[in-house]
């Protein structure tokens, strides 16, 4: 039931600045720990660096149902296995964060405020961040009512009546998980029906905690010292109404982390790194897998999916010369 | 069937024997696990961690281990500042400042057996220059943090 296991990896000195490593690998999110798995089995010298905890976005969630091999939804312990499998084959994980980048020219430098690393590849795998909503009051109950992770903070929300803004698969699968604790969740979306799946919205109405306010959205956030009212706006007749609530759940979308390499690689206008079926951006010896990525779907199957073609390519690149 | 695997059990082993320096008392206040015989509320996850401690401590000669009732040692708890169980806290220079509430799982595995070293070996990751910073306050300072993973 517990876990006492110590994480060896991190606790051995992570980082050789005097190496010049074959790749570097940027987030340790699925796409990460399998592009590490794939390019340490192929015998490069192999760095995950990862600014918070391995799992991105995994981490972030209490339900993966869909990812193959994820039974019963754990998609921790999917991780877990991912990154066991890469530091088996020698892959090295660094806890820092990425601060800055050069990636021209055959050596790319790697900055992490405490140093410099070089490579001879580049294999991004940053991920997304949450969209903020951008309303009134919003920065100021940031971690004080308002939260873009239900599986952090849920648990603070007990018997009491939560909101969810957003109308997506993120929004829906996490207002369900919401009512193990709140006894009320209200999902504010804009839009007059829900983007998300269908299992999942139909879980959500089968749901008698949960209750839909369609066509409405959030102008505001009041409270005192913690968010306890939001102003909501009915878009079809105008009305402007206060409700209050214990807190706000905010699933409106992501946004990629790609400030670092603007300038550097080609994005999309959304600012997702534009790549080719190999993964290859725009500069040679640097790749992109995952969330990241300019790309149909944004799963863990696919991000994973993309590192390992990465990592295939990293390696090609590496010993075509 | 021990909570620590036994590959980390000796991973575990060979780093105490290095690192560990001077001798490290672990206090466990807990309550006994008879529960119907003792009015008062159950102790959830006491057993457990009563278990991991034994367990820790059975790793390294310098780790000792002693066991405080909290109802029957409240004089011992009111001493160490422990207000709730299970709580783990050690004697000596750190007396009492370190305190683990709850059972050490997960992440809170790794920091404790970090803190048994460095109370161990009476040091802290704190850099001169933060110790010096921190000589100059002139009151007491109350700091409590609270953690999520984003
Ligand atoms: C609430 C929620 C529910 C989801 N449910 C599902 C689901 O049921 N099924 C499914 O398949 N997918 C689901 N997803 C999507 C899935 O989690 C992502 O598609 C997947 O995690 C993408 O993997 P990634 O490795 O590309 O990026 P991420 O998981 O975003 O990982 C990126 C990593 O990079 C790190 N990073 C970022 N910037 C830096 C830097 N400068 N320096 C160092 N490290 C950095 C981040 O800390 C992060 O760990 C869900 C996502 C969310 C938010």
């Amino acid at each position: 039931m517990f876990d006492f296991r110590i994480k060896r990896e991190e606790t051995v000195p992570d980082i050789d600045r005097e190496a010049v490593y074959d790749t570097v690998i940027l987030g340790g999110g699925p796409a990460g720990l399998a592009a590490g798995l794939y390019a340490a089995r192929a015998g490069l010298n192999t760095l995950v660096v990862e600014k918070a905890v391995v799992g991105g976005q995994i981490a972030l969630t209490a339900f993966i149902e869909n990812c193959p091999g994820c039974i019963e939804g754990s998609g921790q312990e999917f991780i877990a296995y991912i990154q066991k499998q890469a530091t088996k084959f020698g892959a090295g994980i660094a806890y820092r964060e990425v601060v800055g980048v050069d990636l021209q020219g055959d050596v790319k430098t790697i900055d992490t405020r405490d140093g410099k690393l070089l490579t001879r590849t580049v294999i991004i795998g940053t991920g997304v961040s949450s969209q903020k909503l951008g309303v009134p009051g919003e920065e100021q109950y940031r971690g004080k009512g308002v939260s873009y992770c239900s599986t952090c903070d849920g648990p603070f929300y007990k018997d009491q009546e939560v909101a969810v803004v957003g109308g997506g698969d993120a929004a829906v699968e996490e207002a369900n998980y919401l009512t193990r604790f709140a006894s009320k969740v209200t999902i504010i979306h804009r839009r007059d029906v829900l983007r998300a799946t269908k299992v999942i919205q139909d879980r959500a109405m089968a749901n008698p905690k949960i209750e839909f306010r369609c066509g409405t959205v959030v102008e505001a956030i009041m409270g005192n010292h913690k968010a306890n009212k939001l102003l909501i706006r009915n878009l079809k007749t105008d009305q402007k109404i206060e409700m209050s609530i214990g807190g706000l759940f905010v699933y409106v979308g992501m946004i990629p982390n790609t400030k670092l390499f603007e300038g550097q690689l080609r994005l999309s206008p959304e600012g997702y790194i534009i790549t080719d079926e190999k993964m290859a951006t725009s500069v040679p010896g640097v790749f992109a897998a995952g969330d990241i990525r300019q790309t149909p779907l944004r799963q863990v199957i696919t991000a994973a999916a993309d590192g390992a073609i990465a990592a295939t390519y990293a390696d090609r690149y590496i010993h075509a010369d | 069937m021990p909570l620590i695997p036994v590959d980390d059990q000796s991973f575990l082993r060979d780093k105490f024997a290095k690192e560990l320096v001077n001798p490290v008392n672990i206090l466990l206040f807990t309550q006994h696990d008879t529960p119907s015989a003792i009015p008062g509320p159950e102790c959830m996850y006491c057993k457990e961690t009563r278990e991991l401690v034994e367990e820790i401590s059975s790793l390294s000669d310098k780790i000792n281990l002693r066991i405080y009732d909290f109802v029957a040692d409240a004089e011992k708890a009111r001493q160490m500042g422990i207000d709730k169980i299970p709580a783990i806290t050690f004697d000596g220079d750190s007396g009492g400042r370190v305190r683990y509430y709850g059972i050490p799982a997960g992440y809170e595995f790794p920091s404790l057996i970090e803190d048994i070293i460095d109370i161990s070996r009476h040091s802290t990751g704190l850099s001169q220059e933060t110790r010096e910073s921190l000589q100059k306050l002139d009151k007491d300072v109350d700091i409590q943090v609270f953690v999520t993973p984003t």
